[in-house]
């Protein structure tokens, strides 16, 4: 696949798109490939965080600031944040147990969920969302800016005199 | 959950279990994440790309190795040393 160089300008839908579902903003411009390993690269940092710490990772009130990274990943972060608050934060799945002072979330008062994941492996899936988020931001950026793809012009076969 | 108290383990909602002591051994599976998204724009060329993400992987393994060995050096073995 071939990148060719013109002055097209910025290109927002692309960055629009690739804010929505990552990758789709190179889809949408041509560069199909690139597109999907953006999205294999960064949908798959996201869902193995969740995986790996469970969907309580992404919240948005009681780690705004991570929340701010992994945001860039697109409306998954936000429907990750909704169904941390609606099933795992209210109780509605797993159970409430009363939480040691450190962890206390400034939102929900002392009790904690047990489904929350905690120490390192919690932090590392953190990172993991986040750094989905922070590298679909790179993504978007340089679908912002790349040409559309054009296929590289067929030249006819030289005629032998 | 009221109805799911027999279920081992769910996926997504659930921590991963059994990981907290090996929780460094995720970073590599995070490093080739990241190298996946970045080679996907930074690729010259698509052709060989899973070979460049491999490359590029196991350097950025190798300097953080590198920098564990030269830390623990300079903690353990450096800084004890000085007088103080």
């Amino acid at each position: 696949m071939a990148d060719v160089t013109d002055d097209e300008g910025l290109n927002w839908v692309a960055a629009i798109m690739g804010w929505l579902v990552p990758g789709l903003g190179h889809m949408w411009i041509g560069h199909v490939q690139r597109g999907i390993f953006a999205m294999v690269g960064i949908l798959g940092l996201f869902l193995g965080g969740v995986l790996i710490g469970g969907v309580g990772v992404v919240d948005r009130k009681d780690n705004h600031l991570w929340f701010m990274a992994q945001a860039g990943a697109g409306p998954i972060a936000f429907a990750a944040d909704w169904v941390n608050t609606a099933w795992v934060k209210s109780g509605s799945v797993g159970e409430m147990l009363d939480a040691p002072t450190p962890m206390v979330p400034r939102s929900t008062g002392a009790k904690v969920s047990s489904l929350r994941s905690v120490t390192s492996v919690h932090e590392i899936a953190i990172l993991y969302c986040s750094m989905a988020g922070l590298m679909n931001v790179v993504v978007l950026l340089d679908a912002l800016v790349r040409p559309r793809y054009q296929p590289p012009i067929a030249r006819p076969a030289p005629v032998m005199p | 959950m009221t109805g799911l108290p027999a279920i081992a383990w769910i996926p997504f909602l659930e921590p991963i279990r059994g990981i907290g002591n090996a929780w460094w051994l995720l970073s590599i599976p995070l490093i080739v994440g990241i190298s996946i998204a970045y080679k996907s724009i930074r690729a010259g060329s698509v052709e060989r790309f899973w070979g460049q993400v491999a490359w590029f992987s196991l350097r950025v393994m190798l300097i953080m190795i590198a920098l564990t060995i030269g830390l623990y050096v300079l903690v353990r073995i450096v800084l004890p040393a000085l007088p103080v």
